[in-house]
């Protein structure tokens, strides 16, 4: 016996034909609309899962570049100052052969000790070189002067290692940190010592004593200036290749991210063009369904 | 020997049938969108014949005498029902349960940029600026502002889910009242029918409001339905249980409690004396599921949120501000309802504990972001388990994402059963207009034949009453 189908059936069916066709378009238009097949996370809750992991590695990476530029402007800040001493230090050497000199009389003398005091006065204005508003060389008291000008000199009233408060880090990656300074009592305190003895020996004329020790002191200073500026050099070296490598993990993560969020547009209009054929289908085949019946034939 | 007005009292019997089969016709017809309704059939029967053994004599057989209806009925397979009956119980409840897990997800609201998952990450990172500049009071408010973002993310998912139970649990006592009242209404349709049949009858239409009825009740809890019976004989009432829990029997029916619990995770409904009635499917124990599903993750929410205020504050605290005070909580509360920043942090961003405490007796640095630098790193630490906060937190929205998942094709499945077992019965008993207009020609030719036979009846009783000796006489 042929399964008896009652009228009913035929409309139940062919409504749940219809809505089914219908919520499928919807479904793929939304899709195609938004741009996003990730749209709550019960359609891909495995996926929804990676690309929130993926999200918050982007934002941490995105954050540890701004602390890389951060850490490089910083960095670079105290760099160029020490570019400067270097030139101040090499220039008061010169000063030191011409003061060591014996045809180089009182009146000369003085003058170039005066110089060499110049020089001391700049140096002092360069340690309190600031990044914005905060000291470069005064450690972690950033708010203050490194160096201040007291009788016959200057003293250092920034942080020291040996207090604790010295090093200015940054994390540059997940427990990679970075010290982005020098303090003024590691270069700038000695770099005015040698100086103040230079100008004082060359002030009283002590010839044997400039040429002897305080040029080799001021050679040693320099050296020191050159050591930090190479391991600044580094630093900055590092951080450029982090940032390199961050970029690249960060191209890899955000297409991993857009692979599971992101809709494969190509994919969804096909997906959507026969969507829309089904639905047309659903609705012919209703018309179709009721235009024929028995009552057509009866008179 | 028959009468003489036998012929005509075939073509009476004739004419009543068919007009009594052209009625069920009608009905069929008016009812072919009735919801519930099943169609019904006249079931014709020749009448008693004439003549008896012995009395025959001199007849070629017994003589058959007409037609009757003898009963209309309704088809239906009752057997179909009850297994409807138990898939729309499951496919309702799954389909609550279904409603109410896609707006725990719309509560936590993820993928998105404003999320708690993207909060926490916007906050741990506000202090990363903070290890770069803590002197700047300008960071140090930033700081504040995305921990107030953070903890309004919180009290949103928060309040998205509490405003849920209190939901469930109206709509549970306004569904056992539902079910009270249907129960009601059949033990009344019980009384009716079991009368109707008592007399004789078919009661076709009371059948199917109490198959109906019935059907309702099996939305809103798992049912089990029996046929009372008087010996082999069924009295047409039903007996209906909920879980063990005689709800109505035959003309009474008792009140199903409101108050609910859990057994061994399986929702139930509790009696005055505390004796659980366990609940399979239909829309009230999805909602006990649904309640007791989102209670957990509101738990889990809570636990998150406890463990943020548990992490930041023990680092914060070993810190120092920029006013050289320590020991200070930066959180406040204890949950994800009542998360917020410590007052002496909220007042001042200099209490912000950026600094690592200072070697004694030097005062704190305004420079120093040490341990601003160790908040920043605690969001890829381990702190629940082996699980970083953000790590815990999608793992969790994975969690209510796979649950309504699952749940969801659980409920297409279940819907899908519904419909297969409902097309059976309506291919049994729903009405096909094609086949009623069928009978309906017949019926109407049936229903001419007869009446022509009355005519040739009365054509010959004319000429025998009016006919026969009118030329003996005139």
């Amino acid at each position: 016996m042929p399964i008896r189908i009652s009228s009913n059936q035929i409309v139940d069916s062919s409504l749940a034909g219809i809505s089914a066709a219908y919520a499928r378009f919807a479904d793929v238009q939304q899709k195609v609309n938004t741009g996003k097949q990730l749209q709550k996370p019960s359609d891909n809750p495995t996926g929804l899962a990676q690309s929130l992991d993926f999200t918050e590695q982007l934002d941490e990476l995105d954050q540890y570049g701004k602390t890389l530029d951060q850490a490089k402007s910083f960095i670079a800040t105290g760099e160029s100052a020490l570019g400067s001493v270097n030139s101040l230090l090499r220039q008061a050497r010169t000063f030191a052969v011409q003061g060591a000199s014996d045809g180089t009389n009182d009146d000369a003398r003085r003058a170039v000790a005066g110089q060499i005091q110049n020089i001391i006065d700049q140096l002092g204005k360069i340690a309190n070189t600031t990044y914005g508003s905060r000291s470069v060389f005064a450690g972690q008291r950033t708010t203050g002067p490194a160096l201040v000008p007291v009788v016959g000199g200057y003293n250092y009233v920034g942080g020291t290692a040996a207090t604790g408060d010295g090093a200015l880090k940054l994390d540059i990656g997940r427990g990679e940190t970075i010290t982005t300074n020098v303090t003024a009592d590691q270069v700038f305190t000695p770099a005015i010592a040698a100086l103040s003895q230079l100008r004082d020996n060359v002030a009283n004329g002590q010839n044997s004593a400039v040429s002897q020790q305080d040029i080799a002191a001021i050679d040693a200073q320099l050296n020191r200036v050159v050591d930090v500026r190479a391991d600044f050099g580094a630093k900055i070296n590092r951080i450029d290749a982090t940032r390199q490598r961050n970029e690249l993990t960060k191209l890899n993560f955000t297409k991993f991210v857009s692979d599971i969020q992101d809709t494969d547009l190509p994919k969804a209009v096909v997906e959507l063009q026969s969507a829309q054929t089904a639905y047309q289908a659903a609705l012919q085949s209703t018309v179709r369904a009721f235009q024929t019946s028995l009552l057509d034939f009866l008179k | 020997m028959p009468s003489t007005f036998f012929g005509v009292e075939i073509g009476r019997r004739a004419l009543t049938a068919s007009q009594l089969a052209l009625d069920v016709i009608g009905q069929n017809t008016a009812n072919v969108g009735t919801p519930g309704y099943s169609r019904q059939v006249a079931s014709l029967e020749e009448t008693e014949p004439y003549g008896g053994p012995g009395t025959g004599v001199g007849q070629p057989a017994q003589l058959g005498s007409g037609v009757t209806v003898a009963s209309v009925v309704r088809v239906r397979d009752e057997f179909l029902d009850k297994r409807i009956n138990s898939a729309i119980s499951d496919h309702s409840s799954l389909n609550t349960l279904r409603d109410i897990l896609s707006r725990v997800e719309g509560a936590y609201g993820e993928p998105s940029t404003t999320g708690i998952g993207s909060q926490l990450t916007a906050f741990f990172n506000s202090f990363s600026d903070l290890a770069a500049s803590p002197e700047s009071s300008a960071v140090r408010t930033t700081v504040l502002n995305k921990a107030q973002s953070l903890i309004a993310a919180f009290h949103t998912v928060s309040a998205g889910l509490s405003q849920i139970q209190p939901e469930v649990e109206s709509r549970i006592t306004g569904q056992v009242g539902q079910v009270n009242l249907l129960a009601s209404q059949i033990a009344a349709l019980n009384k009716q029918i079991g009368s109707s049949i008592q007399s004789g009858d078919h009661p076709n239409d009371l059948l199917d409001r109490r198959t109906a009825l019935i059907g309702q009740l099996s939305g809103l809890v798992d049912v089990q339905v029996i046929d009372s019976r008087n010996g082999a004989q069924s009295t047409g009432r039903v007996q209906v249980n909920v879980g063990g829990f005689v709800l109505v029997d035959g003309d009474t029916s008792s009140v199903l409690p409101s108050a609910h619990t859990t057994v061994n995770g399986e929702p139930a409904l509790l009696t005055t004396d505390g004796k659980p009635i366990p609940l399979q499917g239909g829309e009230i124990a999805g909602l006990i599921r649904a309640g007791t599903q989102t209670s957990s993750y509101q738990a889990d929410l809570d636990t998150l949120a406890s463990n943020v205020i548990g992490a930041v504050n023990s680092i914060h605290s070993a810190g120092v501000g920029l006013d050289g005070v320590t020991g200070r909580s930066f959180f406040s509360g204890k949950s994800a309802v009542d998360i917020d920043i410590a007052a002496a942090v909220a007042n001042n961003s200099d209490a912000i504990a950026a600094a690592s405490a200072p070697v004694p007796p030097a005062a704190v640095a305004a420079g120093n972001g040490d341990n601003a630098r160790a908040l920043a790193a605690l969001a890829s630490q381990p702190v629940i388990g082996q699980a970083s906060l953000n790590q815990y937190y999608n793992s969790r929205v994975a969690t209510v994402g796979a649950d309504s998942q699952r749940v969801q094709s659980l409920a297409d499945n279940q819907a899908k059963v519904v419909t297969q077992l409902q097309n059976q019965q309506a291919s049994a008993s729903g009405v096909n207009l094609d086949e009623e207009l069928t009978k309906l020609l017949q019926f109407q030719r049936s229903y001419q034949a007869a009446a022509r036979i009355i005519n040739v009846q009365d054509d010959l009783l004319n000429r025998v009453i009016n006919g026969l000796g009118v030329g003996a006489t005139g």
